[in-house]
């Protein structure tokens, strides 16, 4: 089930701290081949649909500038291909309404983010664990163009 | 997750000896697991949707879900939850023996919150099963009880 040497990871998230600690631990760690960061809703919205090979895993943010993640989320559902991409929602909002709209929005989980470091890393741990050792991916869907 | 308050989880799953795992792995969790198990699809539907003997039930905040059941498939009930606009907010993991992508690729396209293929290894399939807890009932967040 360990795929670590060629996993990637699209990380949209503002925050220059957790897009340090997110990339120092799963990098670090091995967990993952590549994180790509984007700190934009509407850029990561662009490189979504250009790239030609999609991340295994998003990790999304909700209040991004430009454009929020509930409408990257709302985009990517329109898209046959891209909706198959599992989407973890990282965000510091612990509200039912966010969490209830995310989940409608299909976002695979919604996790709020852990306000001490140590918590954040054992989140990250079990985000890592879970989702790139315990769960199958789909090969048909992130590689095709 | 609030560790005080219960967690309900509906198993959907014919496989005798896989529910006793299951069961028996959730027992020694931390946490107030209350674990309902149907055995076939069409009562996982009658289950979520409290007809004939299940009019009590408790709504789960997670659904464990096999793929190849009899009378109604997982691919179907998973259709069916995910197109309803109120338990489609239940995430739902499936978990089953089969391996094959396009049982992968539609679950996922039909909006399965993950798919786990179950290993044939013991304790490979204790670790999944702990590892589902502390992912979703430690770090995760699950929708409040709906309905």
């Amino acid at each position: 089930m360990n795929k670590y040497n060629r996993l990637n990871l699209l990380l949209v998230e503002d925050n220059p701290g957790d897009i340090k600690l997110v990339h120092e631990f799963f990098i670090e760690n091995k967990i993952v081949l590549n994180i790509h960061a984007i700190r934009d809703g509407e850029e990561a919205l662009t490189y979504l649909r250009k790239e030609k090979i999609q991340p295994d895993l998003i990790l999304l943010d909700l209040m991004l500038p430009n454009i929020s993640g509930q409408f990257i989320m709302k985009e990517l559902n329109k898209d046959e291909k891209l909706s198959s991409i599992p989407i973890i929602v990282l965000t510091v909002l612990n509200d039912d309404v966010h969490l209830l709209e995310a989940y409608k929005l299909h976002a695979s989980a919604f996790i709020t983010k852990p306000l001490t470091f140590i918590k954040f890393m054992e989140a990250l741990h079990m985000i890592g664990k879970f989702n790139f050792f315990i769960v199958s991916k789909s090969e048909t869907s992130p590689e095709t163009p | 997750m609030d560790n005080k308050k219960p967690i309900d989880v509906l198993l959907v799953e014919d496989n005798p000896g896989d529910i006793r795992l299951i069961l028996e792995a959730f027992k020694e969790s931390n946490l107030q697991i209350n674990m309902h198990v149907v055995m076939d699809g069409s009562e996982a539907i009658n289950y979520l949707k409290k007809k004939e003997n299940y009019a009590n039930s408790n709504m789960p905040h997670l659904i464990i879900l096999d793929l190849n059941l009899p009378k109604k498939t997982g691919r179907e009930v998973l259709q069916i939850i995910k197109l309803d606009p109120v338990l489609k907010l239940i995430p739902v993991v499936v978990l089953t023996i089969s391996q094959s992508e396009k049982d992968i690729f539609d679950s996922y396209s039909s909006h399965a919150n993950c798919y786990i293929t179950k290993p044939l290894d013991f304790e490979k399939f204790m670790v999944v099963i702990n590892a589902i807890e502390k992912f979703w009932f430690d770090v995760v967040r699950l929708p409040p009880r709906i309905l």
